[in-house]
Protein backbone atom coordinates (compact mmCIF):
# COMPACT_ATOMS: atom_id res chain seq x y z
CA UNK A 1 0.00 0.00 0.00
CA UNK A 2 2.99 2.54 0.86
CA UNK A 3 3.99 1.72 -2.05
CA UNK A 4 1.51 2.06 -4.01
CA UNK A 5 1.28 5.49 -2.12
CA UNK A 6 4.94 6.61 -3.18
CA UNK A 7 3.94 5.71 -6.75
CA UNK A 8 0.98 7.87 -7.19
CA UNK A 9 3.18 11.09 -4.93
CA UNK A 10 5.61 10.51 -7.94
CA UNK A 11 3.86 9.73 -10.66
CA UNK A 12 4.28 12.08 -13.39
CA UNK A 13 0.88 13.43 -14.52
CA UNK A 14 0.41 14.42 -18.27
CA UNK A 15 0.19 18.21 -17.13
CA UNK A 16 3.57 18.01 -15.82
CA UNK A 17 4.66 16.68 -19.53
CA UNK A 18 3.01 19.30 -21.21
CA UNK A 19 4.14 22.12 -18.99
CA UNK A 20 7.44 20.38 -19.55
CA UNK A 21 7.47 20.32 -23.35
CA UNK A 22 6.05 24.12 -23.25
CA UNK A 23 9.59 25.47 -21.45
CA UNK A 24 11.54 23.07 -23.45
CA UNK A 25 10.10 24.65 -26.68
CA UNK A 26 10.25 27.91 -24.86
CA UNK A 27 14.59 27.36 -23.67
CA UNK A 28 14.65 26.07 -27.88
CA UNK A 29 13.41 29.46 -29.13
CA UNK A 30 15.96 30.69 -27.43
CA UNK A 31 19.31 29.06 -28.49
CA UNK A 32 20.85 28.97 -31.60
CA UNK A 33 21.27 25.99 -33.42
CA UNK A 34 24.97 25.88 -34.08
CA UNK A 35 24.57 23.91 -37.47
CA UNK A 36 21.96 26.61 -39.50
CA UNK A 37 23.44 29.58 -37.01
CA UNK A 38 20.18 31.63 -37.98
CA UNK A 39 17.46 29.56 -36.39
CA UNK A 40 16.59 28.20 -33.15
CA UNK A 41 17.10 24.49 -32.00
CA UNK A 42 13.65 23.94 -31.64
CA UNK A 43 12.87 24.56 -35.44
CA UNK A 44 16.28 23.54 -37.03
CA UNK A 45 16.25 20.33 -38.76
CA UNK A 46 20.26 19.78 -38.07
CA UNK A 47 20.76 16.39 -36.24
CA UNK A 48 22.33 18.90 -33.46
CA UNK A 49 19.72 20.94 -32.94
CA UNK A 50 17.63 17.94 -31.67
CA UNK A 51 20.11 16.25 -29.71
CA UNK A 52 20.40 19.93 -27.75
CA UNK A 53 16.68 19.47 -27.72
CA UNK A 54 16.94 16.34 -26.33
CA UNK A 55 19.32 17.49 -23.45
CA UNK A 56 16.93 20.44 -22.84
CA UNK A 57 14.22 17.54 -22.13
CA UNK A 58 16.40 16.02 -20.32
CA UNK A 59 17.86 18.19 -17.91
CA UNK A 60 13.81 19.70 -17.45
CA UNK A 61 13.07 15.99 -16.65
CA UNK A 62 15.97 16.29 -13.92
CA UNK A 63 14.05 19.15 -12.18
CA UNK A 64 16.42 22.00 -12.91
CA UNK A 65 14.55 25.08 -13.79
CA UNK A 66 14.30 26.70 -17.02
CA UNK A 67 17.24 29.83 -16.43
CA UNK A 68 19.42 26.87 -15.50
CA UNK A 69 18.89 24.90 -18.63
CA UNK A 70 19.65 28.02 -20.56
CA UNK A 71 22.52 28.91 -18.43
CA UNK A 72 23.90 25.03 -19.20
CA UNK A 73 24.90 25.83 -22.74
CA UNK A 74 25.52 28.97 -21.88
CA UNK A 75 28.59 27.53 -20.00
CA UNK A 76 29.08 25.20 -23.07
CA UNK A 77 29.18 27.45 -26.20
CA UNK A 78 28.85 31.18 -24.54
CA UNK A 79 26.93 34.00 -24.96
CA UNK A 80 27.02 33.33 -28.60
CA UNK A 81 24.70 30.95 -28.60
CA UNK A 82 21.54 32.67 -26.91
CA UNK A 83 19.57 34.43 -29.91
CA UNK A 84 19.20 37.54 -28.29
CA UNK A 85 22.57 39.30 -27.30
CA UNK A 86 22.90 39.71 -23.43
CA UNK A 87 22.95 42.42 -21.89
CA UNK A 88 26.67 42.44 -20.70
CA UNK A 89 29.92 43.85 -21.86
CA UNK A 90 30.34 45.11 -25.64
CA UNK A 91 26.81 43.70 -26.14
CA UNK A 92 25.34 46.15 -24.29
CA UNK A 93 26.18 48.23 -27.34
CA UNK A 94 23.75 46.28 -29.60
CA UNK A 95 20.98 47.13 -27.25
CA UNK A 96 21.86 50.79 -26.74
CA UNK A 97 22.97 51.99 -30.45
CA UNK A 98 19.73 51.45 -32.48
CA UNK A 99 17.77 53.34 -30.22
CA UNK A 100 20.03 56.35 -29.93
CA UNK A 101 21.02 56.55 -33.57
CA UNK A 102 17.29 56.51 -34.39
CA UNK A 103 16.61 59.54 -31.76
CA UNK A 104 19.53 61.27 -33.20
CA UNK A 105 18.65 60.86 -36.82
CA UNK A 106 14.84 62.20 -35.85
CA UNK A 107 16.57 65.03 -34.72
CA UNK A 108 18.76 65.55 -37.38
CA UNK A 109 15.82 65.26 -39.74
CA UNK A 110 13.97 67.75 -37.94
CA UNK A 111 16.45 69.99 -37.61
CA UNK A 112 16.74 70.35 -41.26
CA UNK A 113 13.22 70.32 -41.91
CA UNK A 114 13.00 72.93 -39.14
CA UNK A 115 15.96 75.19 -41.61
CA UNK A 116 14.05 74.58 -44.55
CA UNK A 117 10.38 75.71 -43.50
CA UNK A 118 12.95 79.01 -42.21
CA UNK A 119 13.94 79.67 -45.72
CA UNK A 120 10.83 79.37 -47.43
CA UNK A 121 8.67 81.69 -44.71
CA UNK A 122 11.68 84.53 -45.16
CA UNK A 123 11.30 83.69 -48.85
CA UNK A 124 7.30 84.39 -48.52
CA UNK A 125 7.79 87.33 -46.34
CA UNK A 126 9.95 89.32 -48.07
CA UNK A 127 7.93 92.44 -50.32
CA UNK A 128 10.20 92.49 -53.46
CA UNK A 129 9.13 88.84 -52.93
CA UNK A 130 12.63 88.20 -52.97
CA UNK A 131 14.89 86.27 -50.67
CA UNK A 132 15.97 87.99 -47.77
CA UNK A 133 19.02 85.58 -46.08
CA UNK A 134 19.80 87.18 -42.91
CA UNK A 135 21.03 84.13 -42.06
CA UNK A 136 25.14 85.21 -41.50
CA UNK A 137 26.16 83.76 -45.56
CA UNK A 138 27.41 85.87 -47.48
CA UNK A 139 26.05 85.89 -51.50
CA UNK A 140 27.43 88.48 -53.60
CA UNK A 141 25.26 87.76 -56.18
CA UNK A 142 22.10 87.86 -54.44
CA UNK A 143 22.81 91.13 -52.90
CA UNK A 144 23.74 92.39 -56.43
CA UNK A 145 20.46 91.06 -57.64
CA UNK A 146 18.80 93.07 -54.77
CA UNK A 147 20.52 96.02 -55.45
CA UNK A 148 19.28 95.94 -58.85
CA UNK A 149 15.75 95.35 -58.22
CA UNK A 150 15.74 97.99 -55.95
CA UNK A 151 17.08 100.73 -58.53
CA UNK A 152 14.18 99.45 -61.13
CA UNK B 1 31.93 78.10 -34.45
CA UNK B 2 28.58 75.78 -34.62
CA UNK B 3 29.32 74.71 -37.96
CA UNK B 4 32.96 73.27 -36.45
CA UNK B 5 31.36 71.57 -33.62
CA UNK B 6 28.85 69.89 -35.83
CA UNK B 7 31.96 68.79 -37.90
CA UNK B 8 33.08 67.38 -34.82
CA UNK B 9 30.63 65.66 -34.08
CA UNK B 10 29.87 63.95 -37.08
CA UNK B 11 33.73 63.15 -37.00
CA UNK B 12 33.21 61.66 -33.88
CA UNK B 13 30.00 59.63 -34.15
CA UNK B 14 31.65 57.94 -37.60
CA UNK B 15 34.61 56.84 -35.92
CA UNK B 16 33.11 55.31 -33.10
CA UNK B 17 31.06 53.58 -35.99
CA UNK B 18 34.65 51.92 -37.45
CA UNK B 19 35.17 51.43 -34.17
CA UNK B 20 32.16 49.52 -33.52
CA UNK B 21 32.62 47.50 -36.93
CA UNK B 22 36.50 46.73 -36.73
CA UNK B 23 35.67 44.80 -33.46
CA UNK B 24 34.28 42.20 -35.58
CA UNK B 25 36.67 42.68 -38.72
CA UNK B 26 38.90 39.09 -38.99
CA UNK B 27 36.42 37.05 -36.90
CA UNK B 28 34.74 34.45 -38.75
CA UNK B 29 30.68 34.61 -38.21
CA UNK B 30 30.11 31.03 -38.33
CA UNK B 31 32.65 29.83 -35.89
CA UNK B 32 31.53 29.96 -32.27
CA UNK B 33 33.96 31.14 -29.91
CA UNK B 34 35.35 28.66 -27.35
CA UNK B 35 34.71 29.46 -23.59
CA UNK B 36 36.40 26.38 -22.58
CA UNK B 37 40.13 27.46 -23.06
CA UNK B 38 41.68 27.80 -20.03
CA UNK B 39 39.26 25.98 -18.01
CA UNK B 40 39.11 21.61 -16.45
CA UNK B 41 37.83 20.11 -19.48
CA UNK B 42 34.55 18.41 -19.27
CA UNK B 43 34.97 14.76 -18.20
CA UNK B 44 33.41 12.36 -20.21
CA UNK B 45 32.82 8.75 -19.92
CA UNK B 46 32.33 6.98 -23.92
CA UNK B 47 32.93 3.49 -25.11
CA UNK B 48 35.46 2.79 -27.45
CA UNK B 49 34.37 1.36 -30.93
CA UNK B 50 34.19 -2.21 -30.86
CA UNK B 51 34.64 -2.19 -27.17
CA UNK B 52 32.26 -2.62 -24.26
CA UNK B 53 34.85 -0.93 -21.23
CA UNK B 54 34.13 2.81 -20.53
CA UNK B 55 37.09 5.11 -21.60
CA UNK B 56 36.85 8.12 -18.88
CA UNK B 57 38.88 11.59 -19.63
CA UNK B 58 39.95 11.92 -16.17
CA UNK B 59 41.89 8.53 -16.56
CA UNK B 60 43.98 10.06 -18.68
CA UNK B 61 45.24 13.26 -16.16
CA UNK B 62 49.18 13.28 -16.46
CA UNK B 63 49.50 13.57 -19.96
CA UNK B 64 48.31 15.70 -22.44
CA UNK B 65 45.36 14.79 -24.59
CA UNK B 66 44.92 15.51 -28.04
CA UNK B 67 40.80 15.06 -28.33
CA UNK B 68 39.42 15.20 -32.11
CA UNK B 69 35.52 15.14 -32.72
CA UNK B 70 35.23 13.69 -36.36
CA UNK B 71 32.88 11.48 -38.80
CA UNK B 72 33.50 9.34 -42.09
CA UNK B 73 31.24 12.10 -44.31
CA UNK B 74 33.47 14.93 -42.89
CA UNK B 75 35.96 15.17 -46.06
CA UNK B 76 38.55 17.73 -44.06
CA UNK B 77 38.40 15.47 -41.19
CA UNK B 78 39.81 12.44 -43.49
CA UNK B 79 42.54 15.06 -44.41
CA UNK B 80 43.22 15.26 -40.79
CA UNK B 81 42.85 11.54 -40.20
CA UNK B 82 46.36 10.91 -41.70
CA UNK B 83 48.26 13.67 -40.11
CA UNK B 84 46.81 12.69 -36.79
CA UNK B 85 47.79 8.91 -37.44
CA UNK B 86 50.99 9.61 -37.49
CA UNK B 87 50.95 12.39 -34.83
CA UNK B 88 49.81 9.70 -32.58
CA UNK B 89 52.72 7.14 -33.53
CA UNK B 90 54.93 9.81 -33.10
CA UNK B 91 54.19 10.95 -29.31
CA UNK B 92 53.86 7.77 -28.53
CA UNK B 93 52.63 7.56 -24.91
CA UNK B 94 53.52 10.76 -24.63
CA UNK B 95 50.40 11.85 -25.48
CA UNK B 96 46.48 10.51 -25.64
CA UNK B 97 44.75 11.03 -29.06
CA UNK B 98 41.42 10.04 -28.31
CA UNK B 99 38.83 10.72 -31.84
CA UNK B 100 35.39 11.31 -30.68
CA UNK B 101 33.43 9.75 -33.73
CA UNK B 102 30.81 13.07 -34.35
CA UNK B 103 26.83 11.97 -35.60
CA UNK B 104 28.17 9.04 -37.67
CA UNK B 105 27.21 5.22 -37.76
CA UNK B 106 29.52 2.68 -36.19
CA UNK B 107 29.57 0.15 -38.71
CA UNK B 108 31.02 3.12 -41.20
CA UNK B 109 33.43 4.40 -38.94
CA UNK B 110 34.53 0.72 -38.37
CA UNK B 111 34.52 0.51 -41.96
CA UNK B 112 36.48 3.49 -42.56
CA UNK B 113 39.16 2.66 -40.03
CA UNK B 114 39.63 -0.75 -41.01
CA UNK B 115 40.40 0.70 -44.78
CA UNK B 116 42.61 3.78 -43.41
CA UNK B 117 43.70 2.41 -40.11
CA UNK B 118 43.82 3.46 -36.46
CA UNK B 119 46.65 4.02 -34.03
CA UNK B 120 44.42 5.95 -31.26
CA UNK B 121 41.56 5.03 -29.61
CA UNK B 122 38.09 5.96 -31.62
CA UNK B 123 34.81 6.65 -29.06
CA UNK B 124 31.30 6.54 -29.94
CA UNK B 125 29.06 9.75 -28.84
CA UNK B 126 25.65 8.99 -28.03
CA UNK B 127 23.10 12.14 -29.11
CA UNK B 128 26.31 14.09 -28.76
CA UNK B 129 26.25 14.49 -25.26
CA UNK B 130 29.98 15.00 -25.25
CA UNK B 131 30.09 17.29 -28.24
CA UNK B 132 27.80 19.52 -26.67
CA UNK B 133 29.50 19.33 -23.59
CA UNK B 134 32.46 20.54 -25.28
CA UNK B 135 30.60 23.20 -27.27
CA UNK B 136 30.73 21.41 -30.79
CA UNK B 137 29.41 23.31 -33.13
CA UNK B 138 30.91 21.25 -36.07
CA UNK B 139 33.66 19.52 -37.41
CA UNK B 140 36.78 18.58 -37.58
CA UNK B 141 37.18 20.31 -34.09
CA UNK B 142 39.86 19.32 -31.65
CA UNK B 143 40.77 20.31 -28.39
CA UNK B 144 44.09 20.12 -26.52
CA UNK B 145 44.24 19.24 -23.01
CA UNK B 146 46.77 19.69 -21.03
CA UNK B 147 48.32 17.28 -18.56
CA UNK B 148 46.16 18.71 -15.74
CA UNK B 149 43.28 18.71 -17.43
CA UNK B 150 42.71 21.74 -18.73
CA UNK B 151 41.52 22.83 -22.20
CA UNK B 152 44.29 25.38 -23.68
CA UNK B 153 43.72 25.05 -27.28
CA UNK B 154 40.59 24.89 -29.86
CA UNK B 155 41.04 24.18 -32.91
CA UNK B 156 37.93 25.09 -35.49
CA UNK B 157 38.61 23.12 -38.88
CA UNK B 158 41.86 20.97 -39.61
CA UNK B 159 44.24 20.52 -37.32
CA UNK B 160 47.51 21.03 -38.63
CA UNK B 161 51.18 18.96 -37.49
CA UNK B 162 52.77 22.50 -37.03
CA UNK B 163 50.13 23.14 -34.50
CA UNK B 164 50.53 20.34 -32.80
CA UNK B 165 54.02 20.75 -32.04
CA UNK B 166 53.82 24.48 -31.23
CA UNK B 167 50.69 23.13 -28.65
CA UNK B 168 52.76 19.86 -27.14
CA UNK B 169 56.28 20.50 -28.55
CA UNK B 170 57.88 18.20 -30.80
CA UNK B 171 57.38 14.40 -30.95
CA UNK B 172 60.38 12.31 -29.06
CA UNK B 173 61.03 10.52 -32.05
CA UNK B 174 61.89 13.74 -34.17
CA UNK B 175 63.44 15.70 -30.61
CA UNK B 176 65.64 12.74 -30.54
CA UNK B 177 66.94 12.56 -34.10
CA UNK B 178 67.48 15.87 -33.93
CA UNK B 179 69.39 15.50 -31.11
CA UNK B 180 71.45 13.26 -32.57
CA UNK B 181 71.92 15.22 -35.62
CA UNK B 182 73.00 18.74 -33.47
CA UNK B 183 75.34 16.42 -31.63
CA UNK B 184 79.38 17.06 -32.78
Amino acid sequence: MKTLLLLIAFAVTPADEATREQQAQEIGRQLRCPVCQGMPISESPATMAQNMMARVRELLAEGKPPAEVTDYFVQRYGDWVLLKPSTQGFNLWVWILPPVVLVLAGLGVAMHLRRDVQHVAKQTASPNGIEEVNDGEDDALIRAVRREVEKS
Amino acid sequence: MLRGIKLLSIAGLVLFFVWVLAKGFGLDPHEVPSVLAGRPAPDFSLTALGETTPVRLSAFKGKPVVLNFWATWCEPCKHEHEMLQNAARAYGDKVQFLGVVYQDAPEAVAAYLQRYGSTFTQLIDPESRTAIDYGVSGIPESFIIDATGVVVHKQTGVLTGELLISQLGEPPAQAEAEKATATP
